[in-house]
């Protein structure tokens, strides 16, 4: 499944939309939903937030498939470079008082997913996101 | 998402249902900081049927939870759902709120969480109902296996 959605956080709603229908049509659990729902909004929202710091419309590409046992997101954008890979670990101890507020996300996406690779390649941002799908499903 | 609210004594109760994502969030945030501003002091988050949370909703979550901290006040995140725990757990939230299993009186107050009827409740009365039915044909078919043996 493709889908081309704009940087704008009101496109978030339509992906989770596609999302879901993805995991129907393939038969996955709730679960696997939520996990591939939050880890494709994480990065998505880095894209929308940080990729173009002069602005304009910018498209980004979301493509799913089902590869042997595995869930397979590709997420393509045409933003500034960003490894999400090399994003420093968060805060997770510190008292209310002093935790820093946000910088979660990409910590959220690694601990959901079961592989990450990343590529700039011609002016693009390429991250392949693997989530290993039970055997009962 | 939908979003309810209702006040008990001095607590303002927040039920929030489907996702707390990145739409969402500016009109929860929104909701929370009128009544922080307001003076509310003591609130909980009625998560019964709260789904999912990004780390949008996380931050919604923190920054007015430093804000109630300040002014001495508390929240209290009720009924969380195994996703949204599990998101909780990861990112090192569960430390810095009080968190409440019980939907009914999360402060000592006579505070009862009851703007959302969750789900969970009837799947689980509805499954208690299955399996009384699965054991009663179970043991209709040992005692007729039984019969049969001794036949």
């Amino acid at each position: 499944m493709n889908v081309v959605v704009a940087n704008d956080i009101s496109e978030v709603d339509r992906l989770h939309r596609s999302v879901s229908q993805f995991c129907q049509e393939h038969g996955l659990s709730s679960e696997i939903e939520g996990d591939l729902s939050l880890a494709i909004e994480e990065i998505l929202m880095n894209v929308i937030r940080y990729g173009h710091p002069e602005g304009g419309k910018h498209e980004i590409l979301v493509r799913l498939s089902l590869e042997e046992g595995y869930v397979i997101v590709i997420v393509e954008d045409d933003g500034v470079p960003f490894n999400p890979l090399e994003a420093p670990e968060p805060d997770l101890n510190s008292p209310i008082e002093t935790r820093p507020i946000g910088g979660l996300g990409i910590h959220l996406v690694r601990n959901i997913t079961d592989g990450l690779e990343y590529r700039r390649n011609e002016g693009r941002n390429r991250l392949v996101m693997r989530k290993q799908v039970p055997r009962s499903e | 998402m939908e979003m309810r609210e209702a006040r008990r004594n001095d607590v303002w109760v927040l039920a929030l249902k489907g996702r707390l994502d990145a739409v969402s969030t500016p009109c929860v945030r929104n909701r929370l900081q009128e009544r922080i501003d307001q003076g509310g002091r003591r609130f909980a988050v009625d998560a019964a049927v709260l789904t999912y949370i990004s780390n949008s909703g996380l931050a919604l979550l923190l920054q007015v939870g430093k804000q109630i901290q300040e002014r001495s006040g508390r929240m209290v995140l009720c009924a969380l759902h195994k996703p949204v725990k599990r998101v909780l757990e990861i990112t090192g939230f569960m430390s810095l709120f009080s968190i409440s299993a019980r939907r009914k009186r999360p402060f000592r107050l006579p505070v009862r969480l009851t703007l959302f009827e969750p789900p969970l409740k009837r799947l689980t009365s509805l499954q208690r109902k299955q399996f009384s039915e699965i054991f009663r044909v179970s043991l209709i078919l040992a005692a007729s296996y039984d019969s049969a043996k001794q036949a």
